[in-house]
């Protein structure tokens, strides 16, 4: 889930050249963001703080499902423009109810 | 043809009729080492891109706690014992391939049109077969600390996205006819020492969903090039072998222990609804549209599991990016969809107003 937020401390996060917010398990698709933004990554990220990413975007910019190796759309998502502002990326979680754990979904 | 049987055809090396021709193989990887007036190497075929691996890794004394016995196998160590391996060659294989086929032919035949129309046509399917394969080494590997060798990039099944623009037309390039035959006798991967080549064939069984192109066997693998190197895949998803070869003998267990939401979907679509509510025996304990107009549900087993000695408690909810149905499992404590639907994103139901979810 993406949402916009009013702002974020960036001096808690670390900012990455990675473009890749979320890959996919064995299939080699990843979420991509692609263009102006910059991407920080929420170090505390995990079952009890959802939060993977917070992006900066100066210019629209726009969230791409891409094969990991040929660049290629999935044709799974179509692509989503997100406008100029401040976001917060949110992984979704399960509980396990044999472990008795939370866990985080993968994609 | 269909562009499934197509690619099925082009990447296929059925057992049944002969494949792989080894001899084939030896004599075209012999050609190569004597155009750079080598002597000639031992050739040893391994059956899997694992087996191929851990050869690659012996070789090259690399510590490895898996062990295989086979003839293969026994071949090498009878060599290593006799003989070195000797330096890497597969650079100086790939320039002279480079050279003397792909560039020869370009020259030969310049200006044809369809050489990168065809190599683009083929490059998504290449793509899958192949992240398929270095998915399923990786995995092997990394549970034994060990990492993916690279293989040699000539010869390789890769080499077909262009040779095959040029059938028909090869006899006049030596180099390029020899490399078209290796691969068709069914080499897949290679590794070149100075005194040695390993190598493995293409899978001998292939099978892509015609209505999408993704790996996908409703009951049988995806790729297979044994009886124990075998992939299983859901439209383009890897999924357990159990779920492909024995649906009926799913337990509760195999789906909640599958972390990955792709692969839990899989479960679903290929258990169907049915079976997938009479395997939790769920009954609805709410329901609500969500924003995008979907039927939201939230479900609970009717009997306290045997395990969790709890009632399993799940949330429908449908991604609204790609309309697919998903089935999360939530706290026993929910009691209402939307607050099923937050716990999940780590919100209240008062919380929860999404924007945009992926």
């Amino acid at each position: 889930m993406i949402e916009r937020v009013d702002d974020f401390k960036q001096t808690s996060l670390n900012e990455t050249k990675n473009r890749l917010l979320v890959k996919g398990e064995g299939r080699y698709h990843g979420h991509f963001i692609v263009g102006e933004a910059q991407v920080y990554t929420n170090e505390d990220f995990g079952p009890e703080n959802l939060t993977s990413h917070f992006l900066n975007i100066k210019q629209e910019a726009v969230l791409k499902h891409l094969h990991i190796i040929t660049n290629q759309a999935t044709g799974e998502h179509a692509d989503l423009r997100l406008p100029p502002g401040k976001y917060r990326v949110t992984r979704q979680r399960e509980y396990n109810p044999y472990a008795k754990i939370i866990e985080i979904i993968r994609d | 043809m269909s562009l499934a049987l197509e690619y099925k055809t082009l990447l296929e090396r059925d057992a049944n009729f002969g494949f792989p021709h080894r001899v084939k193989v030896e004599q075209g990887m012999l050609f190569f080492y004597r155009q750079l007036k080598l002597s000639e190497p031992k050739v040893i075929c391994f059956e899997t891109p694992l087996q191929l691996q851990l050869a690659v890794k012996q070789v090259l004394r690399k510590p490895q706690t898996l062990k295989i016995k086979n003839e293969s196998f026994e071949a090498l160590n009878t060599f290593l014992k006799e003989e070195t391996a000797g330096p890497r060659l597969n650079r100086q294989i790939w320039n002279e391939i480079s050279d003397n086929a792909a560039r020869a032919l370009k020259l030969a035949f310049a200006k044809e049109e369809g050489l990168m129309a065809l190599h683009n046509r083929l490059k998504p399917v290449f793509a899958k077969l192949e992240g398929a394969v270095q998915s399923k080494l990786s995995k092997h590997l990394g549970e034994i600390g060990e990492k993916v060798e690279l293989f040699a990039h000539h010869p390789h099944y890769f080499d077909l996205k262009w040779l095959l623009h040029y059938q028909g037309r090869l006899a006049d390039i030596p180099h390029a006819k020899a490399l078209f035959e290796v691969i068709d006798a069914g080499l897949m991967y290679c590794y070149n020492f100075e005194n040695l080549v390993l190598w493995c064939p293409l899978p001998r069984t292939v099978n892509f969903n015609p209505e999408n192109l993704e790996l996908h066997g409703e009951d049988e693998p995806s790729l297979a090039w044994n009886e124990h190197f075998q992939l299983f895949h859901w439209n383009g998803t890897e999924v357990p072998r159990k779920l492909i070869e024995a649906p009926n003998h799913i337990s509760r267990n195999d789906f909640i222990s599958v972390r990955n939401a792709e692969v839990r979907r899989c479960f679903q679509e290929k258990l169907g609804s049915e079976r997938f509510s009479q395997l939790f025996d769920l009954e609805k304990i709410d329901e609500d549209l969500d924003l995008q107009g979907n039927m939201q549900f939230l479900y609970r087993s009717k009997e306290l599991d045997n395990i969790a000695k709890e009632h399993l408690h799940f949330a429908e909810v449908t991604c609204p990016s790609t309309g697919r149905k998903y089935f999360l499992s939530v706290p026993p404590q929910i009691r209402n969809v939307w607050e099923a639907v937050a716990w999940t994103f780590g919100k209240t139901k008062e919380e929860y107003k999404p924007e945009t979810e992926l």
